[in-house]
């Protein structure tokens, strides 16, 4: 698990924010993002540490997956 | 924020507190993208998080801790967040400054008069300086306070007779423009109706204002340091001044450099005096 404040712009840094080039005449560019996942999170000293759920490994322990969603807009932009 | 000594519990407050610095971290780090010459930037504009947690009663405070894998049973905490402006955080915060008897509830005394279960207690309605714990006490009855708080009636009214009582809590120097300094000394309680009377080292000074929570006085020429006095309605307080700093340079006048007029801008010794 990591630092919430890591885990955040993480989450965004893991997403295309935008496709093409101008110069080939057509370019698509992302000015708002929602993300809406399960996550396994931890409280702490520094507040929460978090991570998405291994939802492929069975490890026979059943983890409270708690949820968050997160929106991300074009900084500057108005909502 | 210390854990809780019997498990990895947080008091809410704490928690949320430290989930605010983190997404302030977060907003800080997606604002740095743009110095790394990215043409876009985001930011953070809502969130919400469901936890799943257990709640418990550690000394008095409810604390939350997170639940174990196959612990079952545990409840499920929805947080949501929004960008706010600074307007709106000014608007909704509380402020000392406007505050006539800032100091904490604490300051009223020990164990004999509000201990920490009685302060937590006021905390829960809303009482954390001794100015908001007048206003909750005026004109009230302190057997009905006792119903609605739970502290014993007798300790309600010792901590209203010494929230009354005048005290001096700090000083702080002013030098005018002709070199002669004035002394601010901040407390609570220091004037009423009347103005108090003040003496430093034993000698009356004159009262150029005076406010509940701060009163301005002239010192003699003579005066270096030594014990403040206020006679205000509710009694006598004291502290300590000391004038050492400003009165060596008003020896020989100073001279600000470059301009050379004295003492261009006011300059203010500020120290905090326990009495």
């Amino acid at each position: 698990m990591i630092a919430f404040d890591a885990f955040l712009p993480s989450l965004l840094e893991s997403l295309a924010l935008g496709s093409g080039d101008e110069r080939d005449g057509l370019s698509l560019a992302v000015t708002e993002v929602e993300i809406e996942i399960p996550i396994e999170h931890r409280l702490s000293a520094e507040g929460l540490h978090a991570e998405a759920p291994g939802t492929r490994l069975v490890t026979g322990f059943k983890s409270h997956s708690g949820r968050m969603r997160a929106r991300f807009c074009e900084d500057g932009g108005e909502d | 924020m210390p854990p809780n000594r019997s498990a990895q519990a947080y008091p809410v407050e704490e928690f949320l507190q430290a989930l605010s610095a983190q997404l302030d971290r977060a907003q800080d780090a997606l604002a740095l993208k743009a110095r790394t010459g990215r043409p876009l930037t985001f930011a953070l504009k809502d969130l919400s998080v469901e936890l799943k947690v257990f709640w418990e009663v550690a000394e008095g405070r409810l604390v939350l801790r997170h639940a174990a894998p196959n612990e079952e049973g545990a409840s499920v905490v929805h947080f949501s967040f929004t960008t706010i402006t600074r307007a709106m955080v000014e608007e909704n915060t509380f402020s000392l400054a406007l505050e006539d008897d800032p100091r904490g509830i604490g300051d009223l005394g020990g164990h004999d008069v509000l201990d920490e279960y009685d302060r937590r207690k006021l905390e829960l309605v809303g009482v954390r300086t001794v100015g908001q714990f007048k206003r909750l006490m005026h004109g009230a009855d302190p057997r009905q306070m006792e119903a609605l708080i739970g502290t014993p009636v007798d300790r309600l009214r010792m901590a209203l007779e010494r929230s009354s009582a005048p005290v001096v809590t700090g000083n702080e120097v002013l030098q005018r423009p002709d070199g002669r300094p004035l002394l601010k000394i901040r407390g609570a309680n220091l004037a009423g109706s009347t103005r108090p009377r003040v003496r430093l080292s034993g000698e009356a000074v004159e009262v150029l204002d005076a406010k509940p929570h701060e009163i301005l006085v002239r010192p003699m020429s003579h005066h270096v340091e030594g014990v403040i006095e206020v006679h205000a309605p509710e009694g006598v307080a004291e502290g300590f001044f000391d004038l050492s700093q400003v009165r060596a340079p008003a020896a020989k006048p100073a001279v600000a450099a470059g301009n050379g007029s004295p003492h261009a801008t006011p300059e203010v010794d500020s120290r905090e005096v326990r009495a």
